[in-house]
């Protein structure tokens, strides 16, 4: 997707060049504290059925919009709806789509990145010509679109958020193809007679994708907040299925006072968006500079 | 030599550690106790410049003479401490200049105001999106109170001084639309903007090529001589050194292991790498003929007790492994060694002229 | 220059021509006829056709195409079916609002991110610059919205500063009313802002052209403003345009937030009210808009660094 370039920064590792890789990411303060705190917030969602005393789309009519209490720690929704729940219930459908809507365009944007660097000619100039175009869509804007002509809907996401976000990975994988085409081995493989298919996927591959996954790492940040804000305009996922935008959206008209409502999905998302950039930071200064 | 030196160092000590040094480069993180995993980079180095006085400092890559340039005017990187020592211009301390707000100003008034700086690559050291005549007139303005129509009166001034051609063109252009030479001679022309007292020349001909070396080098001796300029001058060059120094000290591992006239040394080099150094400079008397090398690698940053040539040294000892030398020598001629080379060997021809 | 500028024009003019082919795609994906949408569910067969017929909506798409770039070469955007007035119209009055709010959020994001990228390219490893460096990650996991919502929740409805949404009828009520979506606008910006020139700030400060610059007894404020900010500027700049896309696409959330009446929310109206012409035309004038700005950047580059040498 066309969001931010993020300039990697090899940041100040603390790091030991004598000890072996495992311990290396260890000290890495800045992935260390991203999957933590990351572990953490997976964890929760994925026990919500153990940590949280209701159903999401359990509703008590006679407790609507209560405060925090014994009962339900957050307090309840305009529909008497525990939000904890929701909260977490909500969790497990977030992350699970961003981490998922984040394959499609890596897979497909590789592969055409490759496909582009590597054979050159007309299939890139195709390429790149409709790269230009996609990225001269605001990338919400093409995605909002895309979801409202096919309808709102999880499935809808994902084709949008595919269609939309190839091209910073066609962008990067062809850069690094183009940069390892003058690099000797591909030559090599050439000379000695190995078949496109081969080169691709025994020799170039492996070499070209770190930088997308890098990439990849970051994205997914991008990816969830897409999804949240989709959720938010009513586009994404469908009620009743409890999501964080969502959850915010319906929260907007209480805020002042009922702010729990809209606060807690929005403490939520600012708290995961906070611990995938942390990893994504952490590992593009660990990949890197490897 | 007449009345104090203009420039004095005593005994100065660069450290360099792993990451950015507690305090400025100058000033507040002294003392001898080196930090942790610190490297002594220059260590004990002690020379004297006469008011228009020209010294040559020699020595390889990693012998510290350009880091011994940077301490002096107190611009080291940040990894970078000066660990002891001091300098001494015109009677005040640099080193401790840079604690004090007072301490500071004085400092900024000595940089670039009675001292001026020639570096080692000039596309590097102009900034690229600023048009040479401005960069001259910013060093004028920095020590003058001069309007902005005088500055750049007296940066074309300068520009002519230092033989630059179509003045009015060439100061409106931009770094990388000059050449190697004319680049060289904005940055001399800033560095005698003010009239500095002192020059300090890293390796200024290295990155040029070697038709306009000379008159890189040419020039500079004349703007000396006419402005009474003192000359420190950094090189790895043996010839530049001859061409325009009276005085030469040479530099190893941080070390300055021998020091006197250009001519003394030259014609008879007392330590055993300055004369490995003479001997492995290619002769126009014996063509065809490849000139003997100091066997080994250069040592860098040696911090344990002993003559850091002594790996590389035929004349090493025991002595000489474990004992550090120091400077010794009569009439102005001395060098830090256990063995000097004997006076009646080792007489070689002076170098070209 | 102006050759160059030639070239650049006919590419654009092209992308363009593909914007408008992707555009029109796009909304012809939408399942359903839209003259049934219009008309409801209770239509007859025969309303419908009628509709279908003036709308040229049975010929064939290539020819539905040409007819759309016809029109839209003579300045027709369509006419909203909610509205009942020219596409062209509703644009009018909503790009100034949009164009004020993100002119607000880019003031914003200046003036926050350049003293902070200063404040920690100048003290490495300090805790200044920890915090200046963890700032942006915050502030990129955060989406826009949820920024609005608490600047709305501080100081629209708590502290009663500013108004909670809405445009208001005078301008003194509309620069009130865009502060806060300026400020939002900012906090998507800034932590892209200040990573950018911190790192161009760092790389700047070191290089030899500072330390010369120093040796020259210049002041310290000339060193840093002059010689390391001002060719910090631009990679930093540089970086800025490539986010354009997704910073412009920010302001479509956030004008619906604020209940500001910008290109953004009509985008959206026009979505929810499933009126085609006004999805289309915004989605196309989006797209204009980060082309010419790209156009505009790589010209504005080439000013901010004279290395830069434009054309082939």
């Amino acid at each position: 997707m066309t969001l931010p370039v993020l300039v990697a920064e090899a940041g100040p590792v603390t790091r030991d060049a004598g000890r072996p890789v495992r311990a290396r990411w260890l000290q890495n303060r800045t992935l260390l504290a991203g999957l933590i705190l990351l572990a953490v917030i997976a964890g929760l969602c994925a026990c919500a059925p153990l940590l949280a005393a209701h159903q999401p789309d359990q509703q008590d009519l006679l407790h609507v919009l209560a405060g925090p209490s014994a009962a339900h720690p957050l307090g309840t929704d305009d529909l008497g709806r525990d939000i904890w729940a929701r909260l977490l219930y909500a969790g497990r459908i977030d992350l699970l789509i961003g981490f998922a809507a984040v394959l499609a365009p890596f897979i497909l944007g590789s592969m055409l990145g490759l496909i582009a660097g590597y054979r050159g000619g007309w299939a890139d100039a195709v390429i790149m010509r409709v790269l230009d175009i996609v990225v001269a869509f605001p990338f919400y804007v093409l995605v909002i679109a895309v979801v409202f002509a096919l309808g709102a809907g999880v499935t809808s996401i994902f084709i949008a958020i595919t269609a939309v976000g190839w091209v910073s990975y066609t962008r990067i994988v062809r850069g690094e193809v183009l940069v390892a085409k003058r690099l000797g081995y591909i030559q090599a493989a050439q000379a000695a007679g190995l078949g496109t298919a081969r080169i691709l996927v025994r020799h170039l591959t492996p070499n070209v994708l770190s930088q997308a996954v890098v990439y990849a790492m970051s994205d997914i940040v991008l990816t969830i907040l897409a999804v949240v804000t989709l959720g938010y305009l009513g586009l994404g996922v469908q009620p009743p299925t409890p999501e964080w935008g969502a959850m915010m959206q319906a929260g907007q008209q209480y805020l002042s006072i009922h702010p729990m409502l809209a606060t807690a999905p929005g403490v939520a998302v600012v708290l995961t968006g906070l611990a995938l950039s942390l990893i994504g930071d952490g590992l593009a200064a660990e990949l890197g500079a490897a | 030599m007449t009345g104090p030196p203009l420039l004095s160092v005593r005994g100065l000590c660069v450290a360099v550690g792993h990451g950015p040094a507690r305090g400025p480069a100058h000033g507040s993180a002294r003392g001898s106790v080196r930090g942790p995993a610190e490297v002594p980079v220059v260590q004990d180095l002690s020379l004297d410049l006469p008011p228009g006085g020209a010294l040559g400092l020699v020595g390889e890559s990693g012998s510290g003479k350009t880091t011994t340039l940077r301490a002096i005017l107190g611009l080291l990187p940040p990894a970078a401490r000066i660990s002891a020592g001091e300098v001494i211009f015109d009677g005040a301390d640099l080193t401790r200049a840079g604690t004090t707000r007072a301490g500071a100003r004085q400092l900024r008034a000595v940089r670039g105001g009675q001292i001026g700086v020639v570096w080692q690559d000039p596309l590097a050291s102009l900034d690229p999106v600023m048009r040479a005549g401005d960069q001259i007139a910013e060093a004028v303005r920095a020590h003058a109170p001069l309007s902005r129509a005088a500055a750049r009166a007296r940066a074309l001034d300068l520009m002519r001084q230092v033989e630059l051609p179509d003045v009015e063109r060439t100061s409106r252009r931009y770094p990388h639309e000059l050449s190697g030479g004319q680049r060289q001679r904005i940055v001399i022309a800033s560095a005698i903007a003010a009239h500095q007292r002192l020059l300090l020349a890293d390796e200024p001909t290295t990155a040029l090529d070697v038709t306009v070396q000379d008159q890189v080098l040419t020039l500079l001796s004349r703007l000396r001589a006419e402005l009474g300029q003192a000359l420190l001058l950094v090189t790895h060059d043996l010839a530049v050194v001859a061409q325009t120094c009276a005085q030469v000290a040479v530099m190893y591992a941080g070390r300055i292991v021998e020091t006197g006239p250009v001519r003394a040394v030259f014609a008879a080099p007392r330590h055993h790498y300055t004369s490995g150094l003479l001997r492995a400079a290619p002769s126009l008397d014996k063509p065809g003929v490849l000139p003997p090398g100091i066997p080994g690698t250069p040592a860098v940053a040696v911090a344990t007790a002993g003559c850091a040539f002594a790996p590389r040294c035929p004349s090493a000892d025991q002595l000489c492994r474990s004992v550090t030398p120091a400077l010794a020598g009569a009439g102005g001629h001395q060098a830090a060694c256990h063995h000097p080379v004997a006076a009646a060997a080792g007489r070689l021809e002076a170098r070209r002229d | 220059m102006p050759r160059y500028l030639a070239g650049r024009l006919a590419q654009v003019i092209l992308v363009l021509l593909g914007v408008t082919i992707a555009t029109f795609a796009l909304l012809h994906l939408v399942p359903g006829n839209p003259a049934r949408t219009l008309l409801g569910v209770h239509a007859t067969p025969h309303e419908v056709a009628v509709l279908d017929r003036e709308w040229g909506l049975a010929r064939p798409l290539p020819v539905q195409y040409a007819g759309y770039l016809g029109r839209l070469l003579h300045g027709n955007l369509g006419t909203s079916i909610y509205y009942q007035v020219p596409v062209a119209t509703l644009i009018a009055h909503a790009l100034p609002v949009t164009l004020a709010m993100l002119g607000i959020g880019a003031l914003f994001g200046i003036i926050a991110a350049v003293p902070l990228a200063l404040l920690a390219a100048t003290r490495p490893g300090r805790p200044a610059d920890h915090a200046v460096r963890v700032l942006p990650l915050v502030g990129l996991g955060m989406p826009p919205f949820w920024v609005g919502f608490v600047l709305l929740l501080l100081f629209a409805l708590t502290l009663r500063i500013f108004p909670a949404g809405g445009y208001g009828t005078t301008p003194a009520q509309h620069l009130a009313s865009l502060i806060l979506p300026g400020l939002t606008v900012a906090a998507v910006t800034t932590p892209i802002l200040v990573r950018s020139l911190r790192l161009a700030l760092v790389g700047a400060l070191g290089s030899d052209f500072v330390t010369a610059a120093t040796a020259k007894g210049l002041p310290r404020s000339r060193v840093l403003l002059r010689h390391g900010l001002r060719n910090a500027l631009i990679p930093a700049v540089s970086v800025l345009a490539v986010n354009l896309g997704y910073l412009l696409g920010g302001t479509v959330v956030i004008e619906n937030v604020f209940g500001l009446p910008g290109i953004g929310n009509l985008l959206l109206t026009g979505i929810f009210n499933r009126d085609f012409d006004i999805v289309q035309s915004v989605t196309l004038l989006y797209a204009v808009i980060v082309v010419l700005i790209n156009l505009a950047a790589d010209v504005g580059y080439a000013t901010l660094d004279p290395r830069v040498v434009l054309g082939r």
